[in-house]
């Protein structure tokens, strides 16, 4: 028994341990960012764009700190930092609708409309399918469907009536299949917010060349505000890729990684 | 007067019947002079005629063509000729750059020549100086410094005391930077005599412009020529005793420029108001409403005006956001403007019509004005906010009408600003950066949770499952000493070897213990009865084979011959056997 309660107190005190790591605590910097709030309300933009940003330069972030940092930016009229910002609040948040509304007023202010490239149908539903919820909404979903699992694999064990083993055979394939698919939905979204692969671009305009290197020829030029999606890199420069197609290669100072 | 023809050599590109050379009317002219240029191309027609290229010298006019033909020696020549006039620019020899002709898309060059030009005479200075006294042209301008968009008004201005043959606009300043609106032109220009300090000139305003500035700097207006052709006295070395009497004139080509006119355009000072659109001079401002109080369908009308000096006429309508309920029409503007003394000024008007079809209190958005006051130097701002009008309901039966009140359908709300939604303030989150739900210590916890539960609730069960087997066996067990005490009595007789007592005894236990078991009566008790309980109680059909046989059993063993000892201690034991099984089921 006692060797039960020591794993138990090792996982209590991991938890934790792991938010310990940052330079103050967690009700420190909820602190801060309730008063960078109200700086935000007293029209200190300036202030509490500061606080916000020095919130994440703490090891802090969320989607409302995002979605405030966006707002902050858009006052002051650095668009292309604010659409960076709302567009990260809805990585975090996929149902962020506030941040969705600004989101769109931002992008009025990118000069380049891009067409986007038709796709078929269902990688349209995929992506909104996979949007209904993030990460954690499919791991919790994954980790529903693994209490589904246990469940039905009871039900098949020690039920002796017909009917109850075959609910029990339901229950756990279906949880089985599931679980497995939301982890990786989940996984797949925790790698994407980990290693982005899109980017603003956010100097105010950018000459994309034909190779990562600076003599090589201008293709053609984005504005600041631009989504682009990332495909490689070389050194400084990297690959990127329109919505219509294009591609051509960047030095990563004129964008911020998503 | 002879005329020095220059023959500098053939060119050499056509070797066939090709000749492109240039002519000059003198090889030595005066700074005060002109020297022209013909440029001949035999052989063909030049498609392209490219003049040379002067550093040290003006073109004087326009290039003028012509076609020469001539017949030496019975051959026939056609010449195509080209002539430039020229006007120098220093004093010195100078070589001028051949000139080119395209033909059949053959470049050919003319070949060079060189001019000297003198200094002027002292004949030609006096004369020239003798002109500009009687003949030139003087700028009036209002400022020299000026604030972007604020008017300035310039006249150019013909003074003479001689007499003219011909006026040729030769160039005319083209205002760059500058918004301009003509007062005087060409059209206009009427001569009248003056009197500028005791002596009578004729005079005539050429031009005269009102400019606005367009952008910030030192700008420059180049000159106002014309070219002229003057009557001059030639004066002769010597004077004599005719001179007066047979005075030689000759008309000597002059030209007259004003002079550059320089601006200094500074820019508007900083502290714009927001709603400033370049407006600069002096200005009021009004807006009004016709009325304030008025039926749905009648019309009311917003007047904005604003009367003033200054570049009015570059003033755009306002774009009013009406509230809804409203039917707004475009802008009328009516102007009135009038350019007398110098400076435009005058006033304009728009006119907004609307007509309401709902009614209610209407409030239209604070209308403002801002302009650059140019003498107080600092901007000034108007503003009306209180632009309010009741609307009442009206009669909403037309007598006799045709369509009735007019109804519009409902308006979606109307959208006055865009702006972001607000903060997120109340039910803040934040997480460690790089923090995940996925692969957290809870997610762990969370998704163990369920199968260390089933494993455990699977222990239980199996547990369970083994305790309730004991209990079957326990109750066998219980069920078995019962049926041995029921059989006691005939335990006793087969120990004593009393065969039909024993028999007798089973047969009654039996039937005791299913009538204390299943409540039936001794008087009610039979083989049928007793089987048929057993039925009615689900006991399995062996069992109740096994009862009926046994009861059986004990019925024929009495009058069995032989020795009954095994067969005592076999009914015994079946007995036993189905008192405990009927007991143990429970049922």
């Amino acid at each position: 028994m006692t060797k039960y309660t020591t794993i138990l107190l090792f996982m209590l005190c991991w938890f934790p341990n792991q938010m310990r790591a940052q330079s103050f605590s967690m009700s420190e910097a909820l602190d801060s960012f309730k008063s960078a709030n109200d700086q935000y309300q007293e029209k200190e933009f300036r202030k509490a764009l500061f606080s916000y940003k020095s919130l994440l330069e703490h090891g802090y972030e969320s989607a409302d700190l995002y979605y405030n940092l966006g707002n902050a930016y858009y006052k002051l009229e650095k668009y292309a930092l604010s659409i960076w910002s709302f567009e990260k609040a809805i990585m975090f948040n996929p149902g962020f609708e506030e941040a969705k509304t600004n989101l769109e007023l931002a992008n009025k202010s990118v000069v380049d409309k891009v067409q986007e490239l038709p796709r078929i149908v269902w990688w349209h539903y995929w992506q909104r399918f996979k949007a209904l919820f993030g990460v954690k909404g499919w791991t919790y979903m994954s980790v529903i469907m693994l209490w589904l699992l246990a469940a039905g694999v009871y039900l098949l064990l020690t039920k002796k009536v017909h009917w109850q083993k075959r609910v029990g055979v339901y229950l756990s394939s279906i949880g089985l299949f599931m679980a497995i698919f939301s982890a990786g939905v989940a996984i797949n979204k925790k790698l994407l917010l980990q290693n982005p692969e899109t980017a603003i671009i956010i100097s105010s305009n950018v000459y994309v060349k034909s190779a990562p290197e600076d003599s090589s020829a201008d293709l053609y030029v984005v504005h600041s505000g631009l989504k682009v999606s990332l495909t490689d890199q070389i050194g400084d420069w990297l690959k990127i890729k329109l919505a219509d197609g294009k591609t051509g290669w960047v030095m990563a100072t004129e964008m911020k990684r998503l | 007067m002879s005329i020095l023809i220059l023959f500098l050599g053939w060119n050499q590109v056509s070797a066939q019947e090709y000749r492109f050379y240039v002519q000059a009317n003198k090889k030595k002219v005066s700074m005060a002079g002109k020297i022209q240029l013909t440029y001949k191309f035999e052989g063909g027609r030049p498609t392209e005629f490219r003049p040379p290229q002067l550093e040290n010298f003006s073109f004087f006019g326009q290039i003028s063509q012509g076609q020469e033909t001539s017949i030496i020696n019975n051959k026939v020549s056609r010449s195509y000729n080209y002539q430039i006039t020229l006007k120098p620019r220093k004093v010195g020899s100078f070589t001028i750059k051949p000139a080119v002709a395209v033909v059949n898309g053959i470049e050919f060059q003319s070949d060079e020549i060189t001019i000297k030009v003198i200094e002027k005479t002292d004949e030609e200075k006096d004369i020239q100086a003798q002109i500009a006294e009687n003949l030139f042209i003087k700028v009036y301008t209002s400022k020299r410094e000026a604030y972007l968009g604020e008017q300035i008004t310039v006249t150019y201005k013909l003074f003479q005391r001689v007499n003219l043959s011909g006026l040729e606009y030769k160039s005319m300043p083209s205002y760059d930077g500058f918004w301009k609106e003509v007062l005087n032109d060409r059209k206009d220009f009427q001569m009248k005599e003056e009197d500028i300090e005791g002596v009578r000139y004729q005079t005539g305003v050429l031009e005269s412009v009102i400019l606005f500035p367009q952008k910030v700097g030192d700008l420059t207006i180049d000159p106002f020529v014309l070219s002229t052709k003057v009557p001059v006295q030639q004066r002769r070395g010597r004077r004599s005793f005719f001179d007066d009497f047979f005075s030689n004139y000759v008309t000597y080509d002059y030209e007259l420029s004003s002079p550059i006119l320089k601006i200094k355009v500074k820019p508007l000072p900083p502290g714009k108001p927001s709603d400033f659109s370049g407006m600069v001079g002096k200005f009021d401002f009004e807006a009004s409403l016709t009325t304030n109080q008025l039926e749905i369908n009648d019309p009311v009308t917003l007047n904005i005006s604003v009367v003033g000096e200054g570049n009015l006429k570059l003033l755009k309508p306002w774009s009013i956001k009406f509230p809804t309920g409203i039917e707004d029409h475009p802008a009328q503007t009516h102007d009135n403007f009038s350019s007398k003394g110098g400076s435009i000024s005058g006033s304009r008007r728009y006119e907004y019509l609307m007509v309401p079809y709902r009614d209610g209190m209407f409030k239209l958005p604070p209308i403002s004005f801002s302009y650059f006051d140019t003498e107080r130097e600092e901007y000034v701002s108007y503003s009306n906010s209180d632009l309010e009008f009741k609307v009442g309901k009206g009669t909403e039966i037309h007598e006799g009408g045709e369509g009735g009140p007019s109804f519009k359908s409902a308006d979606e709300i109307s959208v006055l600003n865009e702006d972001i939604e607000y903060i997120k303030y109340n039910d803040l989150n934040l997480a460690p950066v790089g923090y995940s739900p996925f692969g957290s210590a809870k997610h762990i916890a969370l998704s163990a949770t369920p199968f260390a539960l089933l494993a455990l609730l699977l222990l239980f069960y199996k547990k369970k499952e083994e305790e309730e087997q004991d209990v079957v066996g326990t109750k066998r067990k219980k069920a078995t000493s019962l049926a041995q005490k029921r059989l006691k009595k005939a335990h006793e007789l087969l120990q004593k070897g009393d065969s039909t007592a024993f028999f007798d005894e089973v047969a009654n236990a039996a039937y005791g213990y299913l009538g204390d078991k299943y409540s039936i009566s001794n008087a009610e008790m039979s083989k049928e009865k007793a089987l048929n309980t057993l039925s009615e109680n689900h006991i399995s059909e062996e069992v109740v084979t096994l009862t009926g046989k046994l009861i059986d059993e004990c019925g024929f063993a009495r009058f069995a011959p032989g020795d009954k000892s095994t067969l005592m201690q076999t009914v015994y034991d079946k007995a036993v056997n189905v008192i405990s099984t009927i007991e143990a089921s429970g049922k």
